[in-house]
């Protein structure tokens, strides 16, 4: 009943880690930022889909736990800023290259 | 009908991994935007069958979102990519 | 909402898992970018599975949507920069990547088996004081009652990113008109040219991005949904402005648009400063008034993050925004 009950826990949750895991090897194969910069926000997608497992994994009631979906939340608003920051100082860098191969 | 509904959601599950080989295969821009657009409209098509199968009507308010904001992509793309082109050289 | 994997949740994971794979590892810039796009759709599917609708939301509106704006509009000037398809070669190099890479997986993997049968304390403690949070949904009353503190520093985060990225593109043009001209094109202050597409979509999306916004706003009090989704619907508003209306905007140093995007920022502290010399806790609202704190806090709120990621948006496109 258990290992049934937890199965989309270690569905999602495999899911998240082999997401993580692939995150983290193209983080460091590219060498471009923009690259890295998917990399990382698809790295961060595992691990808020791991945190996801286990707000289900914590079900009570019928419904998942709020605290990891509360985190969660609020991880995707920062992690678009970041990402949105990320991109200006890219853009900034490009710039300056482009300048100073002129 | 809930048997139903989930197997219809299965089928259409299939037809977005097919629409993301259509999305690898491109081969122009254009068409690799246009199969995103097409999974977003079974991704909505998928959440209003869950939500009728297991009596979620919240997942009518995230279909609502979904294209809402779908559209927001693709007109990103055609400023970047038609507008916006004297802007960077 | 179900607790059996069924079909559906393996088609979804390969799909999921081949979007990120090519998204990741794929030649093409642009096709990575638009199977990010897709990979964050998929991410908003698996949401639903497990059951958290309200990360769904946040994931459609912010993941796939926002985030999708943002690089299908910078992945422009970076396909063609020398670089960006290139790899690290050496054979030896990938190797140890791809070793480490894959020792992080088998110790995630492992820990998953090692945490399956713990539970938390938290849910059912929720589920006890929900009544008195001022909210009926426990997501809300979790970010804005019984975890506002995290809440509170995370729009503070907000609040720092979007000044950075003010910050970069002031330094980007010290000298706002001249400096420009070199950089890029100089367009006319209000470029609105009412028969581009941008803009005919942007006037039948306007109204519909707005309302459902604030429906989303109002729906978080009971139901899924809340500040975050609300405020990324009608940040997309805004930036469905700013691409049909080119850049005039937004104007990044007028006192309106600085204490907008301190609104939501002030609000908490305002909230927290009164709850302290009311002789309570730190954010600590009175039972009978929560319920309107909340839904204070989350208009305010909502407003900054809107703001917020527009100036995010407009630092991050080829060309800069008003300054």
């Amino acid at each position: 009943m258990i290992a049934e009950l937890s199965s989309p826990f270690l569905l999602y949750g495999a899911v998240g880690c082999l997401l993580i895991g692939m995150g983290l090897y193209s983080l460091a194969l590219h060498t471009h930022v923009y690259r890295r910069i998917l990399a990382w926000n698809a790295l961060g997608g595992g691990v808020f889909l791991f945190l996801g497992a286990i707000a289900k994994r914590n079900a009570y009631g019928g419904s998942s736990d709020p605290l990891p979906q509360a985190l969660v939340i609020t991880g995707i608003v920062v992690s678009v800023s970041a990402t949105a920051l990320a991109l200006a100082i890219a853009r900034r860098l490009q710039t300056e290259e482009r300048g100073n191969g002129a | 009908m809930t048997d139903l509904s989930l197997g219809l959601a299965a089928l259409l599950m299939t037809s977005l991994l097919l629409g993301g080989v259509r999305v690898a295969c491109g081969p122009t821009r254009a068409d690799r935007m246009l199969a995103a657009q097409f999974l977003t409209t079974s991704s909505v098509a998928i959440l209003l069958l869950l939500a009728e199968a297991l009596d979620r009507p919240a997942l009518r308010n995230l279909s609502l979102a979904f294209v809402a904001l779908a559209t927001l992509t693709t007109i990103a793309f055609t400023q970047a990519y038609s507008e916006g082109k004297r802007a960077d050289e | 909402m179900r607790d059996r994997i069924e079909i559906y949740d393996v088609l979804l994971v390969v799909t999921l898992i081949g979007a990120a794979w090519r998204a990741l590892f794929g030649k093409d810039a642009f096709s990575a970018t638009v199977f990010f796009i897709v990979y964050g759709l998929l991410m908003a599917m698996a949401w639903v599975q497990l059951d958290a609708i309200d990360v769904a939301l946040a994931e459609a509106c912010v993941g796939a949507g926002l985030t999708g704006a943002l690089l299908i509009g910078a992945v422009r000037q970076f396909e063609r920069a020398p670089g960006a398809r290139a790899l690290r070669r050496t054979m030896g190099l990938r190797a140890s990547i791809g070793a480490l890479s894959l020792l992080a997986l088998a110790g995630l993997t492992a820990s998953l088996f090692e945490i399956e049968n713990r539970r938390s304390p938290v849910p059912p403690l929720v589920e006890r004081s929900l009544g008195d949070s001022g909210s009926a949904h426990p997501v809300t009353a979790m970010l804005l009652n019984f975890r506002a503190f995290d809440t509170w520093l995370e729009i503070g985060v907000l609040l720092i990113a979007s000044l950075a990225a003010i910050s970069i593109h002031r330094l980007y043009d010290p000298s706002p008109i001249e400096g420009r001209a070199s950089t890029a094109p100089t367009r006319p202050r209000l470029q609105i040219q009412s028969q581009t597409q941008p803009w005919i979509m942007a006037r039948t999306l306007l109204p519909l991005l707005i309302l459902v916004g604030g429906a989303m706003l109002w729906f978080g009090s009971h139901a899924p949904g809340g500040a975050f989704q609300s405020g990324a619907l009608i940040g997309a508003a805004g930036i469905l402005l700013q691409i049909a209306g080119g850049r005039s905007a937004l104007r990044l140093s007028s006192l309106r648009t600085r204490s907008l995007l301190s609104l939501g920022f002030s609000s908490f502290w305002l909230m927290a400063a009164g709850a302290l010399l009311a002789g309570g806790r730190i954010l600590e609202y009175p039972p009978a008034s929560a319920g309107a704190a909340i839904l204070a806090l989350e208009a305010a709120a909502t407003l900054s993050i809107a703001l917020t990621l527009n100036v995010m948006y407009a630092c991050s496109r080829p060309w800069g925004p008003e300054p």
